[in-house]
């Protein structure tokens, strides 16, 4: 695999960086966004149920 | 308990002693079934191979022994009896190796054949960076056991939180050995490692000592 | 009466963000904010690098990655360091904001670690033939990295979320002699690793035309900092605030 990246010249190793770099934000950002998203699901559910 | 103990100890003995023998009898062929190696690497390697080969034996009585004792709960007679066995047994003998077996200064200190046959005039400064280094490396053990003190199973988290905090330490102690190598002076390095082994003694204690109290009835 | 608070207004706003409903308003009304300023600024940046800035006299196209490398690299340091100095000011005074800025830091700067790690091996390849090389700065940005996982896992293997917060900032501490091995280590070894060319003072080594995509983009990661920041730290307190009575108020006023 490194074979075929070091084959593809400079904007190669420009574009994987740019991709790693984006997905890592991604993973970054995605999880805490998730467990909000879904923990504030939960205590709607809760609030509902109480009230009704 | 201590049949128990004499039970392993058989087992371990059969197992070990299966286990050297090939490494005692055969050593090139062992080497050459795992590595692809160079005849001059291969003919170096050999006689290790027998030495590691022929303690194994030894190995397998010590470790379990050893380690039964400490289940036990006398870690005061296995620390007396590992520091004797050191200073009044494998130092001297290593001593002995080197000069009986004429395999000179590599055999008798594995850690310099370890380092790919270590030019002598480099030893001084291994030697008083490594002990400089090592107290310090201590202290960080010392904080890193208090941080995990109180949690179940922490041995890859250990091994995470001790290895970066070697890392300066390190750093320091191989570029005195490197200044040497070049030509230059060692000082600055191993003061720049003493000072981090001061620090890290002063600051040893009560980070550990926090570390303890965390969740007990005396939080920090 | 007089107490610090009435003068300082800055301190006053510090105590109040300890309010936990406070902070989560607070949150929840500037990271939109610093969001979309960070995405405007990432996009600027990176016009800016990639596709206006001349390529390279000796390093040719792929001297461009530095424009990600090094900030983050900055950034990898930085938040290090704010980690550090949060978690200090939750072992000396317990403040549980603290606490939660300290454990919403180490996530983020252990990507912007990673980050600086993956890009500086693929700017190296092509620049000096090898991805990697055991050199000062490179070892001790890979303990940085061991660093802030420590850190993560220190604190999430306590069962208690105070107190793995509190061992946690112990270790932050104890690894903040790393940090000036990473920044000094260029000026101590000449080895793999490059010198220095933007200084804080004085005038830096570097072509404007590479210089403003630099600084737009380190800019923009502090934004992305900021954000991601209280994107986390809102989370972690509505979780340990859920039972609470104005986490209702406040889910039922955006549903």
């Amino acid at each position: 695999m490194l074979d075929w990246l070091e084959m593809q010249g400079h904007w190669g190793y420009i574009t994987t960086a740019l991709i790693v770099t984006a997905l890592l934000i991604a993973a970054d950002l995605i999880p805490p966004w998730l467990r909000e998203r879904r923990l504030r699901a939960q205590i709607r559910a809760r609030m509902r149920r109480e009230q009704g | 308990m201590s049949r128990w103990a004499w039970d392993v100890v058989k087992v371990a003995l059969v197992v070990m002693g299966l286990l050297g023998l090939p490494m005692v009898l055969m050593p090139e062929a062992v080497l050459s079934s795992i590595y692809r190696l160079q005849p001059e690497t291969l003919e170096v390697a050999l006689w290790p191979l027998r030495l590691v080969g022929l303690s194994m034996v030894f190995e397998a009585v010590g470790t379990v022994l050893q380690n039964a004792l400490l289940g036990a709960g006398d870690t005061r007679r296995v620390m007396l009896t590992t520091i004797a066995s050191q200073w009044l047994l494998f130092l001297p003998i290593a001593y002995m190796m080197g000069p009986f077996f004429g395999l000179g200064l590599t055999a008798a200190t594995p850690l310099l054949a370890l380092l790919l046959k270590l030019p002598v005039k480099l030893l001084p400064v291994m030697l008083i960076a490594l002990a400089i280094g090592s107290f310090g490396a201590t202290q960080i053990g010392l904080i890193a056991a208090a941080l995990t003190a109180r949690l179940r199973r922490s041995g890859i988290l250990l091994a995470i939180i001790v290895l970066p905090l070697y890392l300066p330490l390190l750093i320091f102690g191989s570029g005195a050995v490197d200044a040497v190598r070049l030509g230059d002076s060692p000082r600055a390095a191993l003061l720049l490692l003493a000072a981090q082994t001061l620090l890290l003694t002063t600051l040893a204690a009560p980070a550990a000592a926090a570390g303890l109290r965390i969740g007990s009835d005396n939080p920090p | 009466m007089r107490s610090a608070y009435a003068v300082n207004p800055l301190l006053r706003w510090f105590h109040q963000l300890g309010s936990p409903p406070y902070f989560h308003a607070f949150a929840t009304r500037w990271m939109p904010w610093f969001g979309f300023a960070a995405l405007l600024l990432t996009a600027i940046g990176l016009y800016l690098g990639f596709v206006v800035a001349p390529a390279d006299y000796l390093q040719g196209e792929s001297y461009r990655i530095i424009f990600i490398h090094v900030p983050s690299a900055w950034m990898s340091m930085f938040i290090y360091a704010l980690m550090a100095l949060n978690g200090a000011i939750a072992l000396i005074w317990r403040i549980k904001l603290s606490e939660i800025l300290f454990l919403s830091c180490a996530p983020i700067g252990a990507m912007f670690t990673a980050v600086t790690l993956i890009t500086g091996m693929l700017w190296g390849k092509p620049t000096w033939g090898t991805y990697w090389e055991w050199d000062a700065r490179l070892t001790s940005e890979l303990a940085l990295l061991f660093l802030y996982f420590g850190v993560i896992g220190l604190a999430s293997a306590y069962e208690d979320a105070r107190q793995g917060a509190r061992a946690a900032a112990v270790l932050a501490l104890v690894g903040v002699v790393n940090l000036p091995i990473i920044h000094f280590s260029v000026i101590w070894w000449n080895t793999l690793h490059q010198g220095d060319t933007v200084k804080l003072i004085g005038k830096s080594s570097i072509h404007p035309s590479m210089l403003w995509p630099l600084l737009i983009l380190a800019t923009a990661a502090k934004l992305y900092f900021v954000f991601a920041l209280l994107l986390r730290a809102r989370g972690t307190l509505l979780e340990q605030e859920r039972a609470k009575h104005w986490v209702r108020d406040a889910i039922g006023e955006r549903g």
